[in-house]
């Protein structure tokens, strides 16, 4: 007897929508780890949180209707509980593990198998999608997105991109002698000070 | 470098001068002349030409005898140029700071030096730029901080905002959640229900069916019970009946024969039980005949007794009347019984009479007194009248004797005589009246003595007899005689009373009568035995008529027994019934004829009713049948029920349905938060950024110590310089940043103003300004101007700083405006110009 988990993927979760993540692209990842989980061979299929804290009924209900009726639903924030929906199978199947198929919490998503009383972790095909707050622009492994959540001059920026790293916040370069020259004695963050204070007394 | 001198001085109007006109040479210049003759306004003049003077101060200047006021500067930089005094040349501060030395001067100047010459002075630096900016900077670091700290709130305005936009949408989900699932659980409930309302279907169709059969059953039931009743009756019919008016009569007949006879056993023993009675009475009245002795009629004996009772009230009230006549003696009249009226008649005449005669002599001597008192009061008025009347004469005479003659002095003595006669006899007469008084008020006394001896004599005796006065006494001998009149008639009656007591004694001495205290007692009784024997005898009356009554009675009753058997045998016999048992068989077999048709007449109405498919009477009869329908009315009572609740169901369903079409989920939620994320994001860079103030502030100030320390040092060291040709406290100065001086004195910053004398300060004050100049060194140098400044110099230090002066005259032309000889001795100049105080130029 084959079991396949699939942990925590929440589907429309408030995180996807959070900077540095786009919701949109963050639920198609998400879809197509579902779909992978379904595709799984297995006896039962049993989704743990499939759906997260934004999901309407417009959205479950379609889901739903796809997919298979072997497979069975567990939601711990009893979103599901008492409703007529189709093809659920309710169940109070609760797994204790560290383990997780969202891309937004792991870089590495997986599923757990059980088989014969014996437990594997499956990996995703599907790469994560972590979002790491730097100090400073840093090429990361695959599976993360780093951000700079402090003011970095527009150079800067542009040495962060080329990392991949997503920039909110960016002043402009120093223009004169004085800020150049402030600029190599000062850190980045005190410089953008700098350049703002030299912009708010130009006016 | 270009040189500014000033060449000339064009006064049109200016305080006291008018079209006045003074010429300046190179190096330096002297205005000479004592107070009061118009140096300093002059001075004041080239301040408002060189630096500029407020409205307030050309005011003052403003001549009050010429119309014209003003004038002008005649200066000399690269070319000669005229400067009018309402428009000065230079900033006034700036040429205050190197230019102007007063005796007006502030100590105060030395504290800290104004920015524009700061700004002067930082202008000969190579980074000047830089440093004026960092300067800005640091200025307008705190009000870029506050902006930074606004620019926060109003992130937090705004992630507040989009919070509680999420928060709402949360809520609006949350709710919409609820109502779906509301929905779910009714639609379930509805399903549930609709399932019951098929089961109940069904089971009404099984009991339609149950009722069709049991109805069949019903009729051949019917049909059997029919025909066994038909064949019951026709067999019943053919043996003998009675009905139930006949039986009842019958039976009514024999009750009421057996009543007649127990009624006449109940009067022969009624008969026995009041011939009993009478025998006891007829006992008891014999006994009480017995009892009361007089075998006379009852009416007699009650006569009798009655005048018995009468005699005693009689003699009880004569005995009452001669008790309460011998009541009425009092013990004080044993004296009037002793003596009569004779006390009486002594009391009204003799005591009086000793005590009356007694006070009849004191009130003669009384009135005797009274008029020899008038008599010498009449008498002594007359003699004080004439002795006052001689006396004015003798006076007068003396007067007389005086005036007219000295035979009026012999005239006056024997008047003065005659006086002195009245009067003596007026003393006399006096004297004998206060001893009448006297005796008058004695015998007054004794008079009143007298008379309480009187009243308490007459009071004793009268007290005796127990009374106040003589007239009670009267009235007490009157009733006293009244009383003794009565008493001879009282002795008669008491004789009288005492023969009817003997007499009615004796009659009723058989009753055990032995004193007349035993009297009413026996009456009581007496009484008692009568009126018992009364009712006794009525008793006996009474009883003799019920015997009568009852011995009646029972004659009838055998009468009517002996009727009624004779018509109850008749009526058995016609009906051909011999005895009892067979009437009660004859009826019974009447009665079961009459509940066989009963039964079958029931049998055809519930043949009827069935005929008629009326159910509700059917099932009145048949239980199972009521059963069956009471069962199909109750799963039609549920039927409708579940009809009422699936309205209700549906009702509810469209409500929430309703509440969830109000429901909005339309927002961009994911964007929504998106933006949320990114706005704390921004707060936080921005609060990082903050956090960055001070690190900046410290590099800016770095930087500015770095471009701007060497004037301050420049500065400090060409004052210390200076300053050290007069003093040796030089090396204790220390000049800060913004050029302020501060003393230090014994380890510790001290006021200048404290620590230095005026004379010292002054000297300070003029190494600061040509220190200052020097440190400056402005492209367009402008003259020094002394206005009376070094006269608290002494001596050597004037010579000190007459050198000073003449240095300083090598680059830059002086104006000096003085008083003192002094110093245009130790500087051996002459001046270019001689004031006159006394006279207007």
């Amino acid at each position: 007897m084959k079991k396949i988990y699939l942990l925590s993927l929440r589907l429309y979760d408030s995180k996807d929508s959070e900077f540095p993540l786009e919701y949109e692209h963050v639920t198609s990842v998400k879809k197509q780890i579902f779909l992978e989980f379904l595709r799984f061979d297995a006896h039962e299929h049993i989704a743990l949180d499939l759906f997260g804290d934004l999901a309407l009924l417009d959205q479950i209900v379609p889901i739903l209707s796809l997919v298979p009726k072997t497979l069975k639903i567990y939601q711990s924030d009893g979103l599901l509980e008492d409703m007529r929906l189709p093809n659920i199978q309710p169940v109070k199947e609760k797994l204790d593990t560290d383990l997780s198929s969202n891309p937004v919490l792991t870089d590495r998503p997986v599923f757990l198998l059980l088989e014969d009383g014996m437990q594997r972790v499956v990996e995703s095909s599907v790469k994560g999608l972590v979002p790491r707050s730097l100090e400073s622009p840093q090429n990361l492994p695959e599976g993360m997105i780093g951000y700079l959540s402090n003011f970095v001059t527009s150079s800067e920026a542009e040495r962060a991109k080329l990392f991949g790293n997503k920039i909110p916040f960016v002043c402009r370069n120093p223009k004169d002698t004085f800020e150049r020259r402030m600029s190599e004695k000062m850190p980045q963050g005190a410089l953008c000070f700098l350049i703002h204070l030299s912009d708010f007394c130009e006016g | 470098m270009s040189t500014l001198k000033i060449k000339d001085l064009k006064i049109a109007g200016f305080g006291k001068f008018h079209n006045y006109r003074v010429t300046f040479k190179d190096g330096i210049n002297i205005v000479f002349g004592p107070n009061e003759s118009g140096k300093t306004t002059l001075y004041r003049f080239i301040l408002a030409g060189i630096g500029g003077l407020t409205e307030d101060e050309l005011h003052r200047y403003k001549p009050w005898d010429f119309n014209d006021f003003g004038g002008s500067l005649i200066v000399e930089s690269e070319k000669d140029q005229e400067v009018m005094i309402q428009q000065p040349l230079l900033d006034r501060r700036y040429v205050e700071s190197v230019a102007l030395l007063s005796d007006e001067e502030d100590i105060m100047e030395l504290l800290p030096t104004d920015e524009t010459i700061i700004a002067r002075l930082k202008k000969r630096m190579a980074q000047l730029e830089e440093a004026e900016r960092i300067s800005m900077l640091l200025k307008r670091q705190p009000e870029f901080e506050q902006r930074l700290l606004e620019v926060e709130k109003s992130l937090d305005q705004q992630i507040e905002l989009l919070e509680k936009e999420v928060q709402d949408f949360r809520e609006r989900r949350q709710w919409f959640f609820e109502y779906v699932r509301q929905k779910s659980n009714v639609e379930k409930e509805l399903s549930d229900l609709l399932k019951g309302k098929q089961e109940l279907l069904g089971e009404m169709e099984n009991i339609n069916l149950k009722i069709t059969q049991e109805l069949e059953e019903i009729d051949e039931q019917l049909k059997e019970q029919l025909e066994e009743l038909q064949e019951m009756l026709s067999v019943e019919r053919h043996l003998p009946t009675i009905d139930v008016k006949k039986y009842t009569e019958i039976v009514q007949l024999r009750q009421k024969i057996e009543n007649a006879e127990q009624n006449c056993k109940e009067l022969e023993s009624k008969i026995q039980t009041l011939l009993n009675k009478r025998s006891q009475v007829e006992n008891q009245i014999k006994d009480l005949q017995e009892k009361l002795f007089w075998r006379e009629d009852i009416e007699k004996v009650k006569l009798r007794i009655k005048n018995f009772e009468l005699s005693y009230r009689v003699l009880e009230n004569k005995l009452e009347q001669l008790e309460k006549h011998k009541e009425r003696y009092r013990s004080n009249w044993e004296i009037f019984r002793r003596e009569g009226d004779r006390i009486l008649r002594s009391l009204e005449t003799e005591i009086p009479t000793s005590i009356e005669l007694e006070m009849r002599q004191i009130n003669n001597k009384l009135q005797f007194i009274e008029g020899e008192i008038s008599r010498h009061r009449s008498r002594a008025k007359w003699e004080r009248l004439l002795s006052f009347v001689t006396l004015i004469f003798s006076a007068a005479a003396l007067s007389l004797g005086l005036m007219i003659d000295p035979v009026w002095f012999y005239i006056s003595a024997t008047a003065g005589v005659t006086s002195g006669i009245f009067f003596f006899l007026f003393s006399r007469t006096m004297k004998k009246l206060e001893e009448e008084d006297e005796q008058k008020i004695k015998l007054q006394l004794e008079f009143r003595s007298i008379e309480k001896k009187k009243q308490s004599a007459l009071q004793r005796v009268l007290s005796t007899f127990g009374v106040n006065s003589l007239e009670e006494l009267k009235k007490s001998y009157e009733e006293y005689s009244k009383w003794l009149s009565e008493d001879q008639e009282m002795e008669r009656l008491k004789e009288k009373v005492a023969l009817e007591e003997a007499a009615l004694l004796s009659e009723l001495q058989q009753f055990g009568v032995r004193d007349l205290r035993d009297l009413p007692s026996v009456i009581l009784r007496l009484n008692e035995l009568v009126e018992n024997l009364e009712r006794k005898q009525l008793e006996y009356f009474l009883l003799q008529q019920s015997v009568e009554q009852a011995k009646g009675d029972l004659e009838k009753a055998k009468e009517d027994r002996s009727h009624l058997s004779t018509l109850y045998l008749s009526q058995i016999n016609s009906l051909g019934i011999k005895d009892l048992q067979e009437l009660q068989q004859a009826f019974e077999r009447n009665s079961k004829i009459e509940q066989i048709q009963y039964r079958i007449n029931q049998v055809l109405r519930i043949q009827e009713k069935f005929k008629g498919r009326d159910l509700i009477a059917l099932a009145q009869d048949y239980q199972e049948l009521a059963q069956l329908l009471d069962q199909k009315k109750k799963v039609e009572k549920s039927l409708v029920d579940l009809s009422r609740k699936q309205e209700d169901l549906d009702e509810k369903i469209r409500k929430i349905d309703e509440q969830i079409s109000k429901i909005d989920l339309s927002l961009n939620i994911a964007a929504q938060i998106h933006q949320l994320s990114l706005k704390k994001l921004e707060k936080e860079a921005y609060s990082k950024l903050r956090d960055q103030a001070k690190q900046v502030k410290e590099f800016l100030e770095d930087e500015l110590d770095r471009l701007t320390g060497a004037y301050t040092e420049k500065f400090s060291m060409l004052l210390k310089d200076l300053f050290g040709r007069f003093t040796d406290l030089s090396q204790s100065i220390f000049v800060e940043k913004d050029l302020s001086v501060r003393f230090f004195v014994r380890n510790q910053f001290a006021d200048i103003t404290d620590a230095l004398s005026r004379a010292t300060l002054d000297q300070l004050l003029l190494c600061y300004k040509i220190a200052l100049y020097n440190t400056l060194q402005p492209e367009d140098s402008i003259p020094l101007i002394i206005d009376n400044f070094l006269i608290r110099f002494d001596e050597t230090r004037l010579e000190k700083a007459a050198q000073l002066l003449k240095d300083e005259s090598k680059q830059r032309q002086v104006i000096i405006f003085t008083s003192d000889r002094k110093l245009l001795k130790v500087l051996g100049i002459e001046p270019i110009l001689m004031l006159d105080a006394l006279k207007v130029p």
